[in-house]
């Protein structure tokens, strides 16, 4: 299973969010569209700590690796990368 | 003299026409600027036929459309309703029918939305569109009348006609959970928001050198004092994007960059912003006051804020959409003393407010431990529920202390106690199966209502579990009619369709039975504890 397609199944079958068939289209905004809360992105952090073992900054917290399946998965690439 | 909510604003203009009112995302309006454009706004729904009193809805994303958007109704006479932009069309729809809104303010990009509200059935008769670039025209999807931003900005932009609003007649309904499956609409009127908003003005002492965060959204009651009392006193509202708002060190970096001077948030957020926000790496010098208010503040992220952000005064704020702030505490050195763990108390009425505690027996509460339902009385009451007399009757009640004129006082249902110095008033819990979670107000049965409303759903029960960031996670006891049927996915899409975010369950847990208490009900302690 490729990175995104585990983070796509994390966020439906743990943060409880489904969204027709095909789930959580890679570029619609997990933030505008109520998918992360507060808490469900707490709980996002804690996977991709365990799940991809990456240790994730605060600093590295924004928008910009956060803000669709596409870009956590950009994220998670770059942060492996260089680990 | 000031009446009216939209009044404050004609007052900074005149007072301070090149100041900053408003900004978002490095755009911003100055007072005149505001002043301005909600006339052409007011007068624009003029022509489509709002009057005094007659509800218009706001449906968009936070931005500076929200601030023009509510300035702009209230000075055609209009009624505003906010509808949470992220709250399924079910939820939505039921609110356009419940107060009859026929005219809404959206945008381009919330369309598709509406046109659920109409294979829903609303009354909805004209869409006002706040974004740029749009052409009117009738939707295919509504026939609705669409107004583009254009046509609004072609308006002659001095005052509107006068509506004869006065301060008795609404300004604002907000919807909130309600515990038979609907939300309710809680009315507030000019004079009711007057008192919070003079009070809140005066005691923080707002003035055009501040500047205020708007983070909560309009639906929820929090964004009164951030647009209101800051327009009052001639300082700049700085608005939160949402897409910012769950990134705690973008909060705080929000709060460094813009230089905030007063922030008013739900303790949650303030929990995270302390322990992800990297607050000591800020520089939050500016910020000279932290309020918060919606849910009971954990004294432990409270105790982290403090010595970080040394300067700012911390206040708790309490009260219910139904009475506005109606209490608040100032926090003290010894609230936060490392032994302490009990939260801050509630504390004393604002000015122009009264509140008392009733005990089992109706009797005043008076000795210091003992607890009672908190009762509040004064002009700052909202008017009721919008078309439910019966419900309003319940809780905004004749005050039976007071046998010789009409005198109406607000049941809240929160358990309090006096503290032990007598000076203040203290949170216990609540008499009913309304919890918080994430600040928002929920009623379990609403959620339980919605479960039920599923054909394969034998019983449910939701409780809520505490929470530290939360205040409260919400999970449902699911006993399902067959088994192997339903799974939580099916019930999770359910929920979605009907009810906002903060209310659907954080967890489903399947059952084949639920336990009950000796008389029959479902055993709700047994169930939070397992």
């Amino acid at each position: 299973m490729s990175v995104e397609q585990r983070i796509r199944e994390f966020i439906s079958n743990e943060l409880m969010f489904h969204q027709g068939p095909d789930g959580i289209p890679s570029e619609q905004s997990l933030i505008t569209s109520g998918i992360l809360d507060s808490l469900a992105l707490l709980r996002l952090i804690m996977f991709l700590q365990e799940e991809f073992n990456v240790k994730i900054e605060d600093e590295e917290v924004v928008p910009d690796n956060f803000e669709t399946i596409r870009a956590i998965d950009a994220f998670l690439a770059k942060k492996r990368e260089n680990a | 003299m000031a009446y009216l909510l939209h009044q404050l604003l004609t007052e900074s203009a005149t007072r301070l026409p090149d100041k900053e009112a408003v900004r978002f995302s490095g755009k911003s309006l100055s007072y005149s600027q505001l002043d301005r454009v909600t006339n052409q706004l007011a007068r624009k729904l003029c022509e489509l036929g709002v009057r005094r009193g007659d509800r218009v809805g706001i449906f968009v994303h936070k931005s500076l459309a929200s601030v023009v958007a509510v300035f702009g109704i209230m000075k055609a006479g209009g009624v505003y309703v906010p509808l949470d932009p992220g709250a399924p069309a079910k939820r939505l729809a039921y609110i356009t029918r419940n107060c009859g809104i026929r005219v809404l303010l959206t945008s381009s990009e919330k369309l598709k939305t509406v046109s659920q509200f109409f294979d829903e059935g609303t009354p909805v008769e004209a869409l006002v569109l706040m974004n740029e670039g749009e052409r009117a025209s009738i939707s295919q999807e509504t026939r609705a009348t669409i107004v583009s931003w254009h046509e609004v900005r072609a308006q002659d932009d001095g005052p509107p006609p006068p509506a004869g609003t006065i301060d008795t007649d609404l300004a604002y309904i907000l919807y909130t959970s309600g515990s038979t499956g609907d939300p309710k609409g809680v009315m507030i009127s000019h004079r009711t928001i007057f008192v919070f908003i003079n009070w809140a003005c005066e005691t923080f002492g707002l003035n055009e050198s501040d500047r205020v965060t708007s983070h909560a959204p309009l639906h929820f009651d929090l964004s009164t004092f951030d647009i209101y009392a800051t327009v009052k006193g001639g300082g700049t509202v700085v608005l939160v994007p949402e897409n910012l708002s769950i990134f705690p060190i973008q909060l705080v970096r929000l709060l460094q960059d813009e230089k905030i001077t007063v922030t008013y948030l739900v303790p949650s957020i303030l929990s995270l912003m302390v322990t992800y926000g990297q607050l000591e790496r800020h520089d939050l010098s500016s910020l000279r006051a932290v309020l918060f208010a919606g849910e009971v503040f954990p004294i432990k992220y409270l105790r982290e804020w403090v010595p970080r952000v040394p300067q700012a005064e911390y206040y708790n704020l309490y009260g219910p959409t139904e009475t506005n702030v109606c209490t608040y505490y100032k926090v003290t050195a010894d609230d936060v003393l490392p032994d302490r763990t009990r939260p801050v108390p509630i504390g004393v009425p604002c000015a122009n407010i009264e509140v008392f505690a009733v005990n089992g027996e109706d009797r005043l509460v008076t000795e210091p431990g003992e607890e009672g339902e908190l009762w509040v009385r004064g002009s700052c009451l909202a008017q009721g529920y919008w078309g439910d007399p019966e419900k309003t009757e319940r809780t905004f009640i004749a005050n039976p202390f007071q046998p010789n004129y009409r005198d109406i006082v607000y049941r809240t249902g929160d358990i309090v106690m006096l503290s032990e110095d007598r000076a203040n008033w203290v949170y216990v819990g609540r008499r009913d199966h309304m919890v918080k979670s994430r600040g928002y107000r929920i009623e379990l049965g609403e959620i339980e209502s919605v479960l039920y409303a599923h054909d394969e759903v034998k019983e449910a029960a939701v409780v809520a579990i505490p929470d530290d960031f939360l205040g409260n996670r919400i999970k449902a006891f699911v006993v399902p009619l067959k088994e192997n049927g339903l799974t939580a996915k099916d019930l999770e899409i359910h929920c979605r369709e009907r009810l906002p975010r903060y209310m659907i369950p954080d967890t489903f847990q399947f059952e084949s039975a639920l336990p009950k208490t000796s008389n029959g009900k479902v055993n709700r302690t047994l169930l939070a504890a397992s």
